[in-house]
């Protein structure tokens, strides 16, 4: 009887299974556990991790270090991403023309077109003039009110205002004739005096109508044909708002500026091909699927590609010790996204949906220090240490456990950093896969297209259902089912988006509702992973031909997602495959399948 | 002159009659400054909702802190939910179905930039009616981890 532990070193997790194998051969397993990896996968620095998850499981299986006859390492895949992601497009306001924001409360209804006036200027106002009233902070609003009243007595004709404070309301509620009013303008010292101006708020319920189409500003300004294709910019930035203030200065400028891209070079088995960024992700994905296998992709030097795919090289530099030149990128994956960004030269803190490319890269790392770390865990355990089998042919022997497979059989794997398939035919040869973009990206995308800046949170909504509050004593999931609370939630997360974590609820930092915030998750998760799978399928199945596998084991700290491996099912039962989540053991869910494939292929090896 | 969207009243008319659906303000007698009152409506007024001044007489509720106040406020508020302020210039926003030792929101009597933060209570009682997250909670930023007992149903 011997007791063998098999140890799985992934990027994020360290995994072990500790497995009894009796003289006759027949084996038991008695449990696992799992421990963060310490240090890059593959290097040195792992052996704390791996020290304290065989510690650890041994606790839990009632058994001593001294007990165990072998320690079984797995290959590690040889391959870590990197990700990048950059704006393309980026939209510049100078002499600040546009001010399209959302306030909560806008006051008054409609569209008012006049010359802006500040508002202790506005006695000076001759009457028949047509004014837009600028009320800065230091004015109160019952004063601003009947100011306003004072002038449209004399026969000024104001017809809209901007308010620096939220007080929107409470001017038009005191005005003898209602107009349009804007207010939560931060900057309004930087709003043109004297410049004409417009200023629409919609019903409630509605978004503005005029200033939202470019021959609506046209109408209003007078515009020729040249002046409104500038102009198309500010109505194209102001659609869906409820309100918004166009000031147009004589040389006021708004830019969409498209910045240079670059092209991405793709080196692979049939030769080169250069894309534009600009062209989008499908195309990008199209050229790569022409050049496969990949040996090298570089960006253009100067441009937004070229410095995503040099701070990837050098990532991965820092990260394995080897020359920057040295690195090769293997695989990558390009996703449309957008962002929002700050507008620069804006006066409300205004943004706007900047296009955007994310790139996940992959390179292979050098096969080296396997060796060296297996010493090292010999010295630190003082058991003999083996290195027992490349990780792909393992996670299948491991995925095979799952009760209802049979061969071919082929797994994926949904980790932190890169897509893995491997499929293992009915004579057991294994093929394997590694591609760009995985659990990461997916936190990266969220975290961008909600610009929410805090990869925790977005970490936390990736792995979440999402809830309504709906009352300090109630909140209203996602699919519409409503949980009670006993004591009363704080006013903090009052009526916000929150994610339902095992820590209680996370707010979302964010305006969106609880279905958009859904939507982009969902959205991120089928781009990276739905993509991936598919991907990566085609590249391990016979001929290419997805119909040819039977069976698809969704393995990996991603397959524990709670809808992330439903969508993939739903994809892949398109091409007639039976897909689900592994259950290792028939208990071990989708983990530890490297670990358990390691002790399965151990104990194959002593019965000859 | 002002066509305001409150309604200013004596809690004597205002008891009677059609429960219009307002948020319930209630003061104390001694308060001096109708700054504090003027900032709490400005906020629900800009906020579009409706609501009640009404001053504290009853000699058994002069003694309330402003958080039981507002309790007592909101229980009277067909939306259920109560503004107060008290003596000493504390304030507090409630709902009725809360415990009254409890305010969902309360302010000192002496803080700095007093006034802004009462107009910032006048907008989150509205908020609360309106089912909108709070204004207070904007400050609060990154996750904030609730660890409660929930009930499933």
């Amino acid at each position: 009887m011997t007791v063998v532990i098999g140890v799985d070193i992934g990027n994020s997790t360290t995994e072990a299974c500790v497995a009894v194998i009796q003289d006759d051969g027949k084996v038991e397993f008695l449990g696992g556990a799992l421990a963060p990896t310490s240090g890059v996968k593959g290097t040195p620095d792992n052996v704390k991790g791996v020290v304290e998850v065989i510690r650890q499981n041994l606790r839990t299986a009632c058994r001593d270090l001294t007990d165990v006859g072998l320690v079984l390492i797995n290959e590690a895949t040889p391959v870590i991403s990197g990700l990048a992601m950059e704006t393309i497009t980026e939209t510049i306001i100078t002499e600040s023309t546009m001010i399209g924001h959302n306030p909560d409360t806008p006051g008054g209804v409609g569209l008012g077109v006049g010359t802006t006036v500040r508002f202790r200027e506005l006695p000076e106002c001759a009457a028949g003039t047509r004014v837009v009233c600028v009320v800065t902070s230091e004015v109160d609003f019952a004063d601003a009110a009947a100011g306003i009243n004072i002038a449209t007595r004399r026969g000024v004709d104001v017809q809209g205002a901007v308010v620096q404070r939220d007080d929107a309301n409470l001017i038009a509620n005191r005005l003898d004739h209602p107009i349009p009013i804007v207010d939560e303008i931060t900057l309004i010292e930087k709003i043109p005096i004297n410049m004409s101006s417009a200023v629409e708020v919609a019903p409630p319920g509605h978004s503005i109508r005029t200033l939202s189409n470019s021959f609506g500003i046209a109408t209003i300004f007078n515009l020729d044909a040249d002046q409104t294709r500038i102009v198309s910019y500010v109505a194209r930035a102001l659609v869906g708002n409820r309100s918004a203030v166009v000031v147009r200065t004589p040389h006021g400028d708004i830019e969409d500026r498209v910045i240079p891209a670059g092209t991405i070079e793709l080196s692979g088995d049939t030769g080169k091909l250069h894309v534009g960024i600009d062209a989008g992700a499908s195309e990008i994905m199209a050229a790569l699927r022409r050049v496969q296998p990949l040996h090298d992709a570089s960006g253009e030097p100067g441009t937004q590609v070229g410095g995503m795919l040099a701070r990837v090289r050098d990532t991965m530099a820092d990260l394995t010790g080897e020359d920057r030149v040295e690195v090769r990128i293997r695989d990558v994956l390009a996703v449309d996204t957008f962002v929002p960004q700050e507008v620069k030269g804006g006066l409300a803190g205004e943004f706007a949906l900047e296009n955007a490319v994310a790139l996940a890269a992959m390179v292979r790392t050098n096969k080296g220090p396997m060796r060296a770390l297996a010493q090292r865990l010999t010295e630190a355990l003082d058991v003999e240490i083996r290195i027992g089998g490349v990780e792909a042919d393992m996670a299948v022997l491991g995925g095979l456990t799952t009760p209802g497979t049979d061969r071919p059989m082929a797994v994926l794997d949904l980790g932190g950093g890169s897509t893995d398939a491997a499929l293992a035919t009915r004579d057991g040869k294994v093929r394997s896969v590694h591609v760009a973009g995985a659990g990461d990206l997916v936190t990266k995308l969220i975290d961008s297209e909600l610009g929410i800046d805090n990869l925790e949170v977005a970490e936390e909504i990736k792995k979440h259902p999402l809830a309504k509050v709906e009352s300090f004593f109630h909140i209203r999931l996602e699919d519409g089912t409503v949980s009670f609370y006993d004591s009363p939630l704080p006013a903090s997360i009052y009526a916000r988006v929150v994610a339902l974590t095992e820590n209680g609820l996370v707010p979302v930092p964010t305006r969106h509702n609880i279905e958009k915030v859904r939507q982009v998750r969902r959205e991120a998760k089928r781009r990276v992973f739905v993509v991936n799978a598919v991907r990566a399928l085609e590249q391990v199945a016979p001929q290419g031909n997805l119909r040819l596998i039977d069976f698809v084991v969704v393995l990996g700290g991603s397959a524990l997602d709670f809808e992330i491996s439903d969508m993939i099912a739903e994809e892949l039962a398109k091409y007639g495959m039976v897909c689900g989540t592994g259950n290792v053991r028939g208990q071990a869910g989708p983990r530890s399948a490297v670990a358990t494939g390691l002790v399965a292929a151990h104990v194959q090896r002593i019965r000859g | 002159m002002p066509r305001e969207a409150a309604v200013t009243s004596t809690s004597a008319d205002s008891r009677g009659g059609a429960r219009r659906p307002v948020v319930v303000l209630y003061h104390h007698p001694d308060l001096r400054s109708t700054q504090a009152l003027r900032a709490v409506s400005a906020g629900l007024e800009e906020e579009g909702v409706l609501y009640e001044i009404r001053e504290m007489a009853d000699p058994r509720a002069l003694v309330m802190r402003a958080a039981e106040l507002a309790h007592l406020a909101a229980s009277e508020s067909p939306l259920g939910v109560g503004v107060a302020l008290a003596a000493d210039g504390s304030a507090a926003v409630q709902t009725a179905k809360m415990d009254p030792g409890f305010p969902i929101l309360q302010t000192q009597a002496r803080t700095e930039d007093r006034l802004s933060t009462l107009r910032e209570m006048g907008h989150d009682a509205a908020r609360i009616v309106k089912g909108l997250p709070l204004k207070s909670a904007a400050k609060t930023t990154g996750p904030i981890n609730h660890l409660l007992h929930r009930k499933d149903m």
